[in-house]
């Protein structure tokens, strides 16, 4: 492992030790939290049962959307902290990205994103849970699709390739990038710039949580033209080629919402 | 004239408690609190409740503890854990609770979400449990 690797490895450990710490004192405060939402919710739903005037409702209904979207985040508060059975098996990369694009709905529409698969033309085993990495693969090109719709469009390249012992997966799209303060942050719980109706701001971490279990890396970088690229690393199992080679597959349409 | 489906409430949040009791009582079910585990084992034993709903994390004697031994004092009652979503979803944990309670409900938790679980359990046949 190179000097540059090593680095990263700390670096990813300190993150991965920032973030256990994190997630048991959020899980504390959540579990905390869900006693007085449950009685705002009860609450709110019996005045609402009685003879108030419209605004009256209107106005305790405001108070009990707002507990259910607070009972939401404490929700995947805790699913992102506890700890899934993982079904741990071989996986080859680059099928498991084919399968994945395979399943998502692309075609040519009004919404013009383009997605573009450059797959290495051998195979790249790795080990991990197949419905983890895709959970992984689909949060990151959901990021990469909301980065393209502010601004209209654009592209998605994701491509995999060996790299020594390791095998990474790039997520590159053509958006307007990453603010530089924040490209550490935006694994880190509860980091988001999207607004609150979009999501909780767990999706990264969920995915930098993944990706360290298996002893990977997850990094992002904002590219020297437009847009950034987000890359995961895990370690390369074996170099086998029992697997045909995938060819490079490109598959290009506009995204259907 | 027929006896109201009786509901007893186990949970040592007061407002949690005595909401549900004011909303299950609206519905027509006779609901009854207790705020803690004794409690509750003394009333189950003179009441005998068609359900009981029962906080898990309680100080003192726990709800896990309480459904151990309502088991024996009201044995025809069904019991329904009120809990935080991560002990009833986590791999272990849920292994353990599902053979102890009838069914969960996550907290918080709707009205609605309590009354259908409630309404369900009192009209099922079978005696499944619904985790």
């Amino acid at each position: 492992m190179g000097i540059a690797d090593q680095k990263k490895v700390q670096e990813q450990r300190q993150n991965s030790q920032l973030l256990a710490t994190l997630g048991e004192m959020l899980t504390g405060i959540a579990n905390e939290v869900n006693n007085p939402l449950g009685s705002i919710l009860l609450y709110s739903e019996l005045l609402m049962a009685g003879d108030l005037s419209p605004q009256t409702k209107e106005d305790l209904k405001v108070i009990h959307d707002e507990a259910r979207r607070a009972a939401r985040t404490m929700s995947d508060l805790l699913n992102y902290h506890r700890q899934e059975k993982s079904d741990i098996q071989q996986l080859e990369i680059n099928r498991v990205l084919g399968d994945l694009f395979r399943t998502r709905r692309y075609k040519d529409g009004a919404c013009d994103i383009t997605v573009t698969l450059n797959l290495h033309d051998r195979p790249l085993l790795v080990e991990g849970d197949l419905s983890q990495l895709n959970r992984v693969f689909m949060n990151l090109m959901s990021n990469a699709e909301e980065a393209l719709t502010k601004i209209g469009g654009g592209n998605i390249t994701v491509t995999t390739r060996k790299a020594g012992e390791w095998v990474q997966i790039s997520f590159t799209d053509d958006g307007p990038g990453i603010p530089q303060e924040n490209l550490q942050r935006i694994f880190y719980p509860f980091f988001t710039t999207k607004q609150a109706v979009f999501g909780s701001g767990l999706g990264l971490s969920t995915c930098y949580s993944i990706i360290t279990r298996y002893k990977g890396l997850i990094h992002a970088r904002n590219n020297e033209e437009d847009g950034a690229t987000i890359i995961v690393e895990l370690p390369l199992t074996d170099t086998c080629e029992k697997t045909p080679s995938p060819r490079e597959a490109g598959i290009t349409g506009s995204l259907v919402a | 004239m027929t006896r109201r489906p009786q509901i007893l409430i186990v949970d040592d949040e007061a407002h949690l408690r005595n909401g549900l009791r004011r909303i299950l009582n609206e519905e027509g079910y006779e609901a009854i609190t207790a705020p803690d585990g004794e409690t509750a084992l003394m009333l189950a034993a003179e009441k005998k409740p068609d359900i009981v709903l029962l906080d898990i994390m309680m100080p003192g004697m726990d709800g896990r503890e309480v459904c151990h031994r309502l088991r024996k004092v009201a044995a025809e009652a069904q019991i329904i854990y009120l809990t935080a979503k991560v002990e009833t979803t986590g791999p272990l944990q849920s292994k353990h609770l599902r053979g102890e309670a009838d069914a969960f409900i996550a907290k918080p938790a709707t009205s609605k979400r309590i009354l259908s679980k409630i309404e369900s359990m009192l009209h099922s046949t079978e005696e499944q449990p619904d985790c």
